[in-house]
């Protein structure tokens, strides 16, 4: 035998008496003299005297500790502690299993297995199992609605961002074509504008030109006209010209001697000087190239012996006249 | 005619050695030579006296003695004595003499048993409780004898250190597998080893059981 390693079972053997002579008398011998052996004997005896009380010694085992070890009154007395110490366990955890189970649910039949200091420190994850089971529900429970709204919110605010790009596409294509419209219209203003001037500007020139010269006049009277040339009014005062006009003349021709640049459109106002009273208005007018006039014809019709006033008005590019000289003449009939 | 042994005692010649051996009586001085020689050398202050006192019993035990602590005192006084007339034991230890001497003092006591010597004072006192291996189920029934042992086992605990009540109650706390693991946590934070926990843990276990003795015999 190996005294260096004592086997358990062959020491649980020897303390139940079944070994055979000459090892009993070896170890009974090593029982005196070797101190490891004997710590591990004694240690051995009582966890076998415990595992005896606890039930837990089975077939040959417990037939031989019942028969053999349980023979002597001094080992009866050992089992009798160790049956007490085992009560007063039992006590202690039943007394440490009832107050953790005031505030749990978590008591577990074994807790007796349990030290006091173990089942003080158990006691802090089982008194709240309960509240941190519910706790943890709601929790799961919150995260998952807060989840989900906020997936539902997401899907909204997309499609809210959907609509609104494809609404800002239409308003952006609708600004092309409403764009595109006004140039389009731009442009057709400037081009009635073109053709208004062109209209104006030949009206006026057939409005000067005679009528015997017009075509489609070969067979009708020649027309009698008489041309004056006048200066605008000074601020001195003068001699207004006098207009002596024969009996039977169908116009004057007036050529106006211009102060300002010509090269604008003008326009020509008869007004009875006494009254103020406009009794005869031009077509646009235009200078005559450099010579820096303006001809104005006047229908002798509506002429009488009286003083008169032609306003020469200048009109802007936006169309507004603007009175830029007068000639006053009197008019003698015949 | 006197005789004057090597003990200083002065007897007649009738007186044997054997009567002599038998009336043998430790004195102090004795008993602290017997100490000194035990600890060989280094003091334990009796642990080693007491420890083999402990064994003797247990091997008297084992042996179905009817009274193992007097065959472990009476190894013991042999040993002291042979010490006192010899003056010292040399070539053996201590345990080995005490082994040798426990074997001769156990063949006397099985041959007197044989030859029905023993005295009625050698028997134990038998109770209704030793006769028979006890099961637990009858000693349940006995709820006033099991109150108070267990109001004595409170009571010795309370007498413990406390650091050797805490190590006592959470040593044999648990089950089997449990247990175990218990135990090994128990020597790490003890800062020992799972041996030296057991040693520890047995030895306030024999205090224990004597105190209970004790108190159970008030």
């Amino acid at each position: 035998m190996n005294e260096q390693n004592y086997d358990d079972e062959i020491l649980t053997q020897y303390l139940l008496g079944s070994l055979t002579e000459e090892k009993t008398e070896r170890l009974d011998e090593l029982s005196l003299t070797d101190d490891q052996m004997a710590a591990r004997l004694q240690m051995i005896e009582n966890d076998l005297v415990d595992a005896y009380v606890r039930g837990e010694l089975s077939g040959k085992t417990l037939s031989q500790f019942e028969s053999s070890y349980l023979a002597s009154p001094k080992r009866r007395e050992r089992v009798s502690f160790a049956e007490t110490l085992l009560v007063l366990e039992k006590k202690r955890a039943t007394e440490i299993a009832r107050d953790t189970q005031q505030t749990t649910v978590a008591a577990g039949p074994r807790s007796s297995g349990d030290s006091s200091k173990r089942s003080s420190r158990l006691r802090i994850f089982v008194v709240p199992r309960l509240a941190l089971q519910w706790g943890f529900a709601a929790a799961a429970l919150v995260l998952l609605l807060a989840g989900g709204y906020l997936m539902f919110e997401n899907m909204r605010l997309r499609d809210q961002m959907r609509q609104a790009q494809a609404e800002r596409g239409a308003l952006e294509q609708r600004e092309r074509e409403l764009q595109q419209q006004l140039a389009e219209q731009r442009s057709s203003d400037s081009e009635a504008k073109k053709e208004l001037a062109r209209v104006r500007d030949r009206l006026e020139e057939l409005e000067q030109i005679a009528p015997d010269q017009r075509p489609g006049n070969a067979n009708q009277r020649a027309l009698r006209i008489i041309a004056f040339n006048l200066a605008p009014q000074t601020r001195g005062i003068g001699q207004i010209p006098t207009l002596v006009v024969p009996a039977g003349t169908d116009y004057l021709a007036l050529t106006l001697d211009l102060e300002t640049d010509t090269l604008q459109a003008f326009r020509a106002a008869l007004k009875n000087t006494a009254t103020g009273q406009i009794v005869w208005r031009s077509g646009n007018l235009k200078a005559r190239g450099k010579s820096k006039t303006v001809r104005v014809r006047l229908p002798a019709s509506s002429l009488k012996a009286q003083n008169y006033t032609v306003d020469l008005s200048r009109i802007s590019a936006s169309g507004v006249a603007e009175i830029v000289s007068s000639y006053p003449f009197r008019v003698v009939t015949q | 005619m006197y005789r004057i042994w090597p003990s200083g005692e002065v007897t007649d010649s009738a007186t044997t050695k054997a009567e002599l051996k038998k009336n043998w009586l430790m004195t102090e001085s004795a008993f602290v030579q017997f100490l000194n020689w035990f600890d060989e050398g280094v003091d334990s202050g009796g642990e080693k006296y007491l420890e083999m006192r402990r064994r003797l019993v247990s091997y008297f035990d084992r042996k179905n003695c009817l009274l193992p602590d007097e065959l472990a005192d009476e190894t013991l006084n042999r040993v002291a004595r042979r010490l006192e007339e010899e003056g010292s034991i040399i070539n053996v230890s201590p345990a080995h003499y005490c082994y040798i001497i426990a074997k001769f003092v156990f063949l006397e006591y099985l041959r007197r048993t044989e030859h029905g010597q023993v005295s009625i004072d050698e028997l134990s006192p038998l109770s209704d409780t030793a006769l028979s291996p006890p099961a637990i189920s009858e000693r349940n029934e006995e709820t006033d004898r099991e109150e108070k042992r267990l109001n004595c086992l409170e009571h010795c605990l309370k007498d413990l250190e406390q650091n050797n009540r805490e190590m006592i109650i959470q040593y044999y706390q648990g089950e089997q597998r449990a247990k175990i693991e218990n135990r090994r946590a128990l020597a790490e934070a003890s800062g020992i080893t799972m041996n030296a926990l057991s040693i520890r843990a047995c030895r306030i276990r024999d205090r224990l059981e004597a105190c209970l003795s004790s108190c159970l015999s008030l």
